[in-house]
């Protein structure tokens, strides 16, 4: 596969240089092509998060290269990685996605705004993917009055809004019950599908597993296995 | 680009705006402060530049008037030879000068002032009747008889006249050097009693015809001093260097504060220590100011790791945070501005009668030249400085704990549980 949008070799990541040393990883190659969704599943500090993190240049690795969408991030300045983040990548967090004083649709614009978009198209922009994702009618609240389920897809908005080719959510569904979980699933489906938009996830929640294209588990910051869905769950 | 950058600073703006009132609380505890202090520095310089501007005029229209105009050795050593020739002539050409509110000529004499039983010393003033009054308010405190109503007319003290002895119609003596070194002598009648309340001149001062002086001590045509009033406080170092530049080398010309050094020293320590407690009040808000940042920056630590995760810069945040503390300057600095301008432009209306606040008040203010009646001042430097002060440390307080956003790692930041 030649269109490769992550490509990690020999990663390592280790938390602490004195005596209490701990691998979070330890070697790990991994590589998501363009269209791909990779779940990273595997138990609770079995790396998810550090792999993530690397993939997502929020953090460096101690040893080994990552390549996002043909950039050596090794290479990369602090200010480089920042504009890495900006233009390339949409985060999803668990939480705390969103600036509490601004609305769905000021959260969405605000994005642009850091890339330099011109106000009147990005307000556009920001109300047609609302449109697109069926969240028209909150695009007025701030996230204090919207549910956990309706704060983490106007993420997805403001996530995606911007065009990355690298989609990165990491528990996305912690915060959420099984239902909103589904729907939010399903929202991601499409993007991936409709838009070819990469993702990766990490997660504990084998519904998320399900409607991945790929799962990668993890087990004491090794991939223990690598498999590709062959049937995915959402189309029962 | 341009238009791109405005709006990215708009948008900085909306997200500061509403920071500020996501705890209006603090924002209002914290601007009120600004505000206090404001006010108050404000106000209290203004005041005190206006009690300066009066107590000057009441300390200069006593005796001295604003400026003076002698020889030039007599200021330093006062001796009787030291005069300025034809002095009705010079003053003449003086009072013609713009910013000249009057001008009169003034001779002295140390004397012994001696009745049959009493004497005492004291000092002489010969003075033009008539000009007197344009530079000076001593004919003004006349409390019984006349003010030189004829050539043999002394117009004394209350307490002298009390020392010794002596009413409206008595007899008076006074002995001294003449001019040439011969005695200078002159027999008086008390025409009038003056009382200034200021204690030194009501004890030790007599007023005569200033010929009446010129004959009886040898003095012909020569004055002491020439004493200008200027228009206004304000106008006095333009007066005085017009003056300097009329007259020709041979003359002396100053102004009220070497005159009377003990005034402006007086106003120095009043005024550096009053900016002692200006300063000492500006930095304890200034440490408020720090303080709210830090709580800002604390709280909004997985808000500011999240804006770095998705890719803003820091210092774009730490923008955001000096809009913010701009803002909060603004709202602090214009109330307290308001609250001040507007006490003082009422003030400068009604004026402070210090009479009225205490009893016996008077007494001590004639005695320190505090007028009656006292106006604020405004001076540009005193309504700016406080603001000014407070803008540079609101600035540095978010600058400063905005520096801590560098330390903040956006994983770390995430990964925190509440
Ligand atoms: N900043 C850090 N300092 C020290 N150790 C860390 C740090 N971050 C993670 N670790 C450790 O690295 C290991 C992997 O952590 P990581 O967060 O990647 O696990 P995870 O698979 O995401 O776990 P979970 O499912 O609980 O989110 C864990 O042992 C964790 O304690
Ligand atoms: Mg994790």
């Amino acid at each position: 596969m030649s269109d490769l949008v992550v490509e990690c070799r020999r990663v390592t990541r280790v938390y602490g240089d004195d005596g209490v040393a701990v691998r979070a990883l330890q070697g790990v190659d991994f590589r998501v092509a363009k269209g791909e969704w990779a779940a990273l599943a595997g138990p609770s500090g079995s790396g998810k998060s550090t792999l993530l993190h690397l993939v997502g240049g929020l953090d460096r690795p101690t040893d080994g290269t990552v390549v996002v969408d043909g950039e050596q991030l090794n290479d990369l300045s602090e200010s480089q990685l920042s504009d890495l983040r900006l233009r390339k990548v949409g985060f999803v967090f668990q939480a705390y996605n969103l600036v509490p004083v601004l609305s769905a649709v000021e959260n969405v614009e605000f994005i642009m705004q850091l890339q330099g978009v011109e106000p009147a198209q990005r307000r556009e922009r920001a109300l047609s993917v609302l449109d697109q994702l069926g969240l028209s009618d909150i695009g007025e609240r701030r996230p204090g009055e919207l549910s956990g389920g309706q704060q983490q897809r106007v993420a997805v908005a403001r996530a995606i809004v911007t065009e990355p080719v690298l989609l990165l959510a990491d528990e996305p569904s912690a915060n959420l019950d099984s239902a909103t979980t589904l729907e939010l699933l399903a929202l991601l489906r499409a993007i991936n599908e409709e838009r070819g938009v990469t993702i990766v996830t990490a997660t504990h929640d084998p519904i998320v597993m399900g409607h991945a294209s790929r799962r990668v588990l993890l087990r004491d910051g090794r991939i223990e296995s690598d498999e590709v869905m062959s049937s995915p769950a959402w189309h029962a | 680009m341009t238009a791109s950058a405005n709006a990215t600073r708009g948008l900085f703006a909306v997200v500061a705006w509403r920071n500020l009132w996501r705890n209006p609380r603090r924002t209002w505890l914290t601007a009120g402060g600004i505000a206090f202090a404001t006010a108050l520095v404000v106000f209290s310089t203004s005041i005190q530049v206006g009690s300066y501007d009066g107590m000057i005029d009441t300390a200069t229209r006593l005796v001295s008037s604003h400026i003076q105009v002698q020889h030039p050795e007599f200021h330093d050593d006062p001796r009787m030879r030291y005069t300025v020739a034809d002095g009705v002539a010079l003053t003449e050409r003086v009072s013609r000068l713009p910013g000249v509110a009057g001008a009169a000529p003034r001779a002295e004499a140390f004397a012994l002032l001696s009745t049959e039983e009493r004497s005492f010393g004291g000092l002489v003033l010969g003075v033009d009747p008539e000009r007197e009054r344009q530079v000076s308010d001593l004919p003004k405190t006349l409390s019984r008889g006349e003010y030189l109503p004829g050539p043999d007319d002394a117009f004394i003290g209350a307490a002298l006249a009390r020392n010794l002895d002596i009413s409206l119609g008595d007899e008076l003596l006074v002995l001294g050097t003449g001019k040439e070194g011969s005695v200078g002598a002159l027999a008086l009648r008390v025409g009038g009693i003056f009382e200034t309340g200021h204690e030194d001149t009501d004890r030790s001062l007599i007023l005569v015809p200033l010929t009446t002086l010129q004959e009886g001590f040898d003095l012909g045509d020569e004055v002491h001093r020439i004493l200008v009033a200027a228009d206004s406080i304000s106008a006095i170092d333009d007066v005085a260097r017009s003056i300097e530049l009329t007259l020709d080398e041979g003359y002396r010309t100053l102004k009220w504060n070497e005159l009377m050094p003990e005034i402006e020293q007086g106003i120095q320590i009043d005024w550096v220590s009053a900016q002692l407690m200006y300063w000492l009040l500006l930095i304890l808000v200034a440490f408020a100011i720090v303080n709210t940042f830090m709580m800002t920056v604390f709280e909004r630590t997985r808000e500011f790791g999240m804006l770095l995760a998705i890719g803003m810069r820091p210092a774009s945040i730490m923008g955001m945070l000096q809009v913010e503390a701009v803002a909060m300057w603004a709202i602090g600095a214009s109330i307290g501005l308001a609250i001040a301008l507007s006490v003082i432009g009422w003030l400068s209306q009604t004026g402070i009668a210090f009479g009225e606040i205490a009893e016996g008040m008077d007494e001590i203010s004639a005695n320190y030249f505090i007028p009656e009646r006292m106006y604020p001042g405004f001076s540009l430097e005193s309504i700016a400085m406080s603001p000014a002060v407070l803008g540079l440390a609101t600035l540095g307080a978010a600058f400063g704990t905005s520096l801590r956003l560098r330390r903040i790692r956006p994983v770390d930041a995430l990964r925190t549980e509440d």
